[in-house]
């Protein structure tokens, strides 16, 4: 089974993910590719403690992201993908990850950075990432929860 | 659609729902309703009320409360001779996270019930759990 959804979101497990983009994708599964929580057991239970007991959880380090990706496959499982920023999406796919629409659900603000939506905010590295999707026929939608309508990177920039 | 009307003291209604609208998205056919000291009965009455007729549309309207025994929950209670309406009280987050999609599923007794449930399982002490997790598997 393929990623049922990518999502670039700073806040990786939370309410929006567990409780509207779980149900409404079907997953049964979460793969959260991060080097700070890969390296941090503690933030990871207590992330983990939120997500009911049918969905499985996968942490791991962006450079081991793509096997875990592949045996997530392999088992069948409905996996969304979640990273904390527009480079780490970009290196996974860079290394092969199978996906072509990517959802940008929380970047949070800092000095400098452009407001996107009211829960998105881009840094100039972000832009960049964005264009290297766009000319790699990714399709980036900003989108917090799937009730609402996604509003997709180009018009933005319009 | 079950309608539902979230009803409190102060404006923790208004918020409740604004909370819930950022975890799960704009929630449709529901109402908030913020009972301050000033108003009388007959003015919370007619405020809720109102409130019910702006969202049912055949399925019923749950009448969610902040607490039992206080007033939005009394006045809620009168509306149940009058109205299809089932007033569910001690409202929460977690369940009013949970309401939009369960009330797909569900007649709105059966709905009353689950978010009952839902609110119920959803206050834990967190630091307990991981407690028990840890004695139970040491991390490598």
């Amino acid at each position: 089974m393929p990623l049922v959804l990518a999502r670039i979101d700073c806040r990786l497990i939370h309410g929006q993910v567990v409780e509207a983009w779980v149900p409404h994708t079907s997953a049964d599964s979460l793969i959260v590719a991060n080097d700070d929580l890969a390296g941090n057991p503690f933030l990871r239970s207590v992330m983990e403690l939120a997500v009911p007991p049918a969905i499985r959880v996968h942490f791991c380090r962006l450079d081991e992201a793509i096997p875990v990706l592949a045996d997530a496959d392999r088992n069948g499982e409905r996996s969304i993908l979640l990273v904390a920023s527009a480079g780490d999406a970009m290196a996974l796919r860079k290394a092969g990850a199978g996906f072509n629409l990517l959802n940008i659900g929380n970047l949070h603000f800092a000095a400098g950075k452009v407001e996107i939506s009211p829960s998105v905010f881009f840094a100039p590295e972000d832009f960049d990432a964005l264009g290297w999707f766009r000319s790699h026929g990714v399709t980036v939608l900003v989108q917090g929860t799937p009730f609402e309508s996604g509003t997709s990177f180009d018009a933005e920039r319009e | 659609m079950i309608g539902a009307v979230v009803v409190s003291h102060g404006a923790f209604a208004t918020e409740l729902v604004r909370a819930a609208g950022i975890i799960v998205g704009k929630i449709e056919g529901i109402v908030a309703v913020d009972i301050s000291p000033e108003m009388s009965v007959e003015e919370i009455h007619d405020a809720v009320e109102g409130a019910v007729r702006t969202v049912e549309n055949g399925d019923g309207v749950l009448l969610l409360t902040d607490m039992f025994g206080g007033t939005p929950s009394n006045i809620g209670l009168s509306f149940l001779g009058t109205h299809r309406v089932v007033v569910l009280t001690g409202v929460n987050l977690p369940m009013m996270v949970k309401f939009p999609m369960a009330r797909e599923a569900v007649p709105i007794d059966e709905l009353a019930r689950q978010l009952q449930e839902c609110g119920h399982r959803s206050i834990m002490i967190p630091g307990d759990m991981l407690k028990k997790k840890a004695e139970k598997k040491p991390e490598k």
